[in-house]
This record gives structure tokens, sequence and C-alpha cells, in this order.
């Protein structure tokens, strides 16, 4: 591994550390943490009382302390590891890299605009199109419905690990009331379902459709791996949308959908918004103090790939369940 | 005079919300007939109903490049009231179309470690230096073979661990060249507990054995703590990879004082002495360094976080020595087998 020993720039004393430098011994002392250098082999006292000022003020680099002394430049280098070792040394010259911002600016410079050129990139939602006119089938929606199903069942699961993460007190509040607030509700989903004749049992055994799946699983992730992206993701599952809702009943009553299919469902998109879930990614990340330009870019990254893969969901929704005689259940069953 | 009094109140706050902020502006800006057209990334919008003349805007917001404070900008302009001012910064901000720019006091990565470390040192030389483990080692004669031995059997339960304590900091996406480290150090360390089960080997402790043997608890505490750490909290995870990694060493004062006691066969203790060569030669100590030089901003707030954690982490380190001290020189059997 290519590890470099010349960490410092401009190499600095610590506040506290107090020197002598006598009859070609250097006494440094700091804490427990002092030494005594035997200088015998540097020549020009003088010119090492500089090196030493040099270390006091911090305004000298290394090059440039190893030139000025360039006939005991090795020795230097040396004497420099070991107050390093020592712990007595600090670095004056800190650089800072721009582009780093708070978590607030992120959300609307960057996130927002971000989310909506993307939306705005991919279109209209596939089924809202067909609920729109007219063409969305029973099958579809019921098919809404059970992937919706999946999500709300994995919830505590996927929220679960951001419990973990060192956070503020705002923050763990908020987590643990999204936690809290999410929890149970798969048992209002099963009785949606069953309103249309389908089994508890056959659901509890259903596997989700793979574009499903793979962006709730995301947000899983993120959740334990990428707080801040899982913060801005939360955004894309808790925006309920009034219109959507309309649509969605109109489209049910239509084609005599039960209304306690549907009545539930859009109670619990009432719930999101009631709680103003749909404001918790800005108020999660108006808690970040600040996140460098590298970690803003992944979260971006992760985002546009979700905002993808949720459309990706809806056009597979439209196709699987559009599809005559397709299977509604997707048991897997090898017992 | 308490209306006269609340507007100076609520004037105040306005100031201080936003006189000192050194806003930047992210769009571009062109006054119209009516109102304004920003752009930005291509998209343009249209604005009406400014509080003020949208060529003023114009002029007041295209000065707003994150170096100088709103107050300055506007004592430029002295007809204009920061709190007209503070509201169009608002919606602009809301739009996206400014950053507030409010920074957190900070320090870059390398600040915030080498803060640490002197803390670290500061707590090392109090307590875990001047535990009964390496002020044992100060005088090799009188530290009993079973000591040494099982500082080697415990370091063993611990570097078999590290997947177990790295694994959840390898996919690091805070910092892509963190990561990039991360994962070269852990292919480097990958089968270092190897050449400590060699010297094992050397007392007639076969992997079989090993494989049932319980860690102190305080080992296994160690690493649990770290692979906490490693999935809750990256940047502490990384700050203590310096200490355990040996950045203040020269010498393994460890393998010196099995040298120094002339009781314990040079067979044993070369396997040891290889690993702990590759740790000083490989520079593994600087590695907490080098990571976070990778992350260019840590507020101080999380600085003062990471210390007050500190304090935790040498604890239950220097607990993990003293426990191997006070284990191992009051046993006389090496290995805790599981017994079922």
């Amino acid at each position: 591994m290519d590890l470099s020993n010349t960490l410092f720039n401009k190499p600095k004393f610590r506040d506290g550390v107090t020197w002598n430098l006598e009859n070609s011994n250097l006494e440094v002392e700091y804490r427990s943490q002092g030494c005594d250098i035997n200088c015998q082999d540097i020549a020009n006292i003088d010119s090492f009382t500089k090196v030493i000022e040099a270390l006091e003020s911090g305004e000298s680099t290394v090059q440039e302390l190893k030139k000025e002394h360039a006939s005991y430049s090795d020795e230097l280098e040396g004497i420099l590891l070991e107050f390093d070792r020592l712990g007595i040394i600090e670095e004056a010259d800190l650089v800072h890299e721009s582009g780093s911002m708070s978590g607030e600016d992120f959300y609307y410079s960057r996130l927002l605009p971000c989310i909506e050129s993307n939306q705005y990139r991919l279109g209209n939602s596939a089924l809202y199109q067909k609920m729109l006119d007219g063409s969305v089938s029973s099958n579809q929606l019921i098919g809404f419905a059970l992937e919706y199903y999946h999500l709300v069942k994995m919830s505590p699961g996927l929220i679960g690990p951001s419990l973990g993460h060192e956070v503020n007190e705002s923050v763990r509040g908020q987590l643990l009331k999204l936690f809290i607030e999410e929890y149970d509700h798969d048992k209002m989903m099963i009785a949606c379902l069953s309103a249309v004749g389908l089994d508890e049992a056959a659901i509890l055994k259903r596997q989700p459709l793979p574009t499903s799946f793979s962006a709730y699983a995301s947000l899983g992730v993120y959740a334990r791996q990428h707080l801040l992206s899982f913060f801005s993701a939360l955004i894309l599952f808790e925006s309920p949308s009034h219109q959507f809702n309309d649509v969605f009943i109109e489209a049910c009553k239509k084609l005599d959908l039960p209304s306690g299919f549907y009545k539930p469902l859009v109670k619990h998109s009432d719930i999101n918004e009631d709680e103003q879930h749909d404001a918790i990614t800005g108020n999660l990340l108006k808690e970040i103090q600040c996140i460098s330009l590298q970690e803003q870019n992944t979260i971006l990254i992760h985002i546009t790939a979700l905002i993808e893969m949720l459309h990706l969901q809806d056009q597979q929704i439209v196709e699987y369940y559009g599809k005559p005689g397709c299977d509604l259940l997707r048991v897997f069953d090898y017992a | 005079m308490e209306n006269h009094h609340s507007h100076t109140k609520l004037m105040e706050l306005i100031l201080m919300t936003y006189a000192q902020i050194k806003p930047q502006l992210r769009c571009q800006l062109e006054p119209t007939d009516t109102g304004l057209t920003v752009t930005r990334h291509g998209s343009s919008y249209d604005i009406s109903g400014l509080p003020i003349s949208p060529t003023l805007v114009s002029k007041i917001f295209t000065q707003f490049n994150g170096e100088r404070a709103v107050s300055e900008v506007i004592e430029e302009h002295g007809s204009v009231s920061i709190d007209q001012v503070g509201m169009i910064i608002d919606s602009f901000h809301e739009s996206g179309f400014l950053i507030k720019n409010v920074a957190a006091d900070s320090t870059t990565g390398l600040g915030c470690l080498l803060e640490l470390e002197d803390l670290q040192n500061k707590l090392m030389y109090e307590t875990l230096y001047e535990n009964v483990f390496w002020t044992n080692c100060q005088n090799p004669e009188g530290v009993p073979q079973n000591v040494f031995y099982g500082m080697a059997i415990e370091n063993y339960h611990f570097l078999f661990r590290e997947s177990w304590f790295d694994a959840p900091i390898l996919g690091l996406p805070g910092s892509i060249d963190a990561r990039v480290l991360m994962n070269e150090f852990f292919c480097e360390e990958y089968g270092h507990d190897e050449l400590i089960l060699k010297s094992l080997n050397e007392l007639g402790i076969t992997r079989e054995e090993i494989y049932r043997t319980v860690p102190l608890p305080e080992t296994l505490a160690l690493c649990n703590a770290l692979a906490h750490w490693a999935a809750t909290d990256p940047l502490f995870f990384f700050s203590t990879m310096g200490v355990l990694e040996g950045k203040d060493l020269k010498i393994d004062s460890y393998v010196s004082a099995m040298e120094g006691s002339e009781k314990i066969d040079d067979k044993f203790i070369k396997y040891i002495r290889d690993h702990s060569n590759i740790n000083l030669n490989d520079g593994h100590g600087n590695l907490s360094r080098e990571i976070f030089k990778k992350f260019p901003i840590v507020s101080l707030d999380e600085v003062a976080r990471l210390k007050s954690k500190t304090h935790l982490f040498i604890e239950i380190y220097d607990r993990f020595y003293s426990a191997i001290w006070n284990h191992y020189s009051n046993s006389s059997t090496l290995l805790r087998l599981i017994e079922h």
C-alpha cells in the first residue's frame, strides 16, 4: 500500500509545547509526551534554533525547511517524524475544498431540481395515463395495490437500520416517528386485497415484481449504508398526490371494484399527507451541517437511479398485470 | 411602545438571519418589463410581483457570489431594506436559485483527525500506557509466560475477526477515495491471523482448538465496538485505526518484552515479529490519516462528538490489554474451550 509519511505541509507545534535548546540538547515538553534530542550531529545550532522557531510559528513548509537547512535535511526529516510520533505537531495549513454545502442548501438547490428534472425527463406514469384515458384494467389496479403492499410490509425492515446510525436528537425523533407510523399498515393492505378476493395466506407467500423489490430494497440499503441517500430518497416514497388518488378512485369505481379495496388505500396515502411525510426529506436534511461535493454527487446518483427504477416499476405493473390471464399472486411454492 | 418593541425585535431577528450570511446565486437573472427571467440548467422561469425593482434585484443578487455578506452588498444600494431582500433570498433559496451558504464552523478531515489524535495520545498516556499490562511489560522478566501467550491468543481472536468489523465500512459511500484506500488495506490485512496461528501452533495449539475457544469478553467487546462504529459512525471508526495499527509506535513493545524476558522461544516470537514488522514497515499506522485527508469537511460539532466518543474507545482498548494481564497471569490453562 502506498501510504506516505509526509503528512504535513506546514508543521506547527501544538499549543502548549515548550522547548529549550541548550548545549546541543533540545528538550521538548508537552504533557507526558516530551523528548530530549541530542543535536551534536547538527553543526550549526543557530540554524537549528531557527527550525524550532519555525515549528513554533508554523509558517514554513517542510520543503522550505529542508531547503534552508540542506546540510542536515535528512536529520530534519527524522526529527519531524519523531515529533509526529510523539503527537506534538499539527498542520498549520489546512486546505479547504470548495463545493461543500449545508443539507438545507443541498435539498433546495440540488436535490429538488434533480428530482424535478428527472421526473420531467421520464414523463407521466404509464399507469396514471391509463387511468386517465380509461384503458386501465382491474388487474392493473389490483396489481398496483399488491406491489404497494410489499412496500408497506417491508417498511419497518427498510426504515429500521436507519435508527442505528449516529444522529442528533431531532433526526432520531423523526426517524422513530416514521418507523412507528409505518408499523402495522400491512394488515390494512391485506384487508384491502381480501376485498377483491385475494387470500391472506397467499399474499404472505407472494413475490413482488423485480422492479418493486429493487426500488424498495434500495431504500433499505440506503437506510443501512448511506443515511443521506436514505433521507433524500424518502421524498420519492412519501409524497402523496391528491390528483393520483382521485383518478385512482374514479378508475376503481368505473371498474366496479369494491370500496373496501380502494378506500383504505387512499386513506393510507392521506395519512402520509396529514403527517406531512412529504416534508420529511427537507426536515431531515436541514439537520445536516455540511455535505461534501463528492457526497452530494453520490446522493444524486442514487436518487436518479431510484427515480428511474420507480418509473420502470410503474411500467412493469402496467405490462405484467395488463397481460391476459396474468398470475396475480406470484406465489412460487415448493413446499 | 409594545408594538415598537416587538418590531425592533423582529428587525433584530431579520438582521441576524440575513445580514451576515454570504449567499451564492446559482442561476442567471435577466430583468424584463414585468419582473425577472431566471435561467438555471437551461430552464427558464418568469418571476413577477417582486417587492423591489427587478433591475435592482438583478444588480444586488448577481453580487451574491458566496464571498460577500448580504449587509455588505445592500449597503451599496441605500434605498433597499434588508427584510425586502431577505424575502427574496428565502424565495430564491426554496426554488434552488440560490444557496444561503450558512457555513457551519468546520475544519478539514485532516484537521479533525489531528485533534482526535491529540486527545487519543493524552488519554493513552494517562491510562493505557499506565495499565497493568504495559507497565509490567517494562520489566519483561517478571511477566508470566502465559501472559505473553495469552496476548497472542487474544490478538489472534482480534485479527481473525477483522472481516467482521471491517466489512461494514468497505462499501462506504461518503468518500470514494477513502473507500478505495480502505479496501486496499483490507486486502493487505487479510490472512494476518494465520501468522499468529503459526506461533500458536508452536505451543501445540491447533486450528481446531482455537476455533472452539472463547475470546476474553473484553476482546470480543473490542471487535464488536468496532463493528458497531463501522456500521453506524464511519468517521469514528476510521479515527480508531491509527491507534489500533500503532501509528505512534516505532517498535512493538510486546515483541521487545518477549525478547527481553528470555523465557519465550524465538520460534514462537518469530511469526508475531513478522506480523508486527509488516504493520510498521507498510505504514499502516498512517492509514487513518490518509483516509481522513479524503474527507474535505467536518463540522466542529462533529469533531466535538467524535472527541467525546474517543474516551469510550480508549477505555475499551485499555480494558482489552488489562483483561489479558488479569486473566492470563492467573490462569494455568491457555485456552477457554467451549464445553459442549
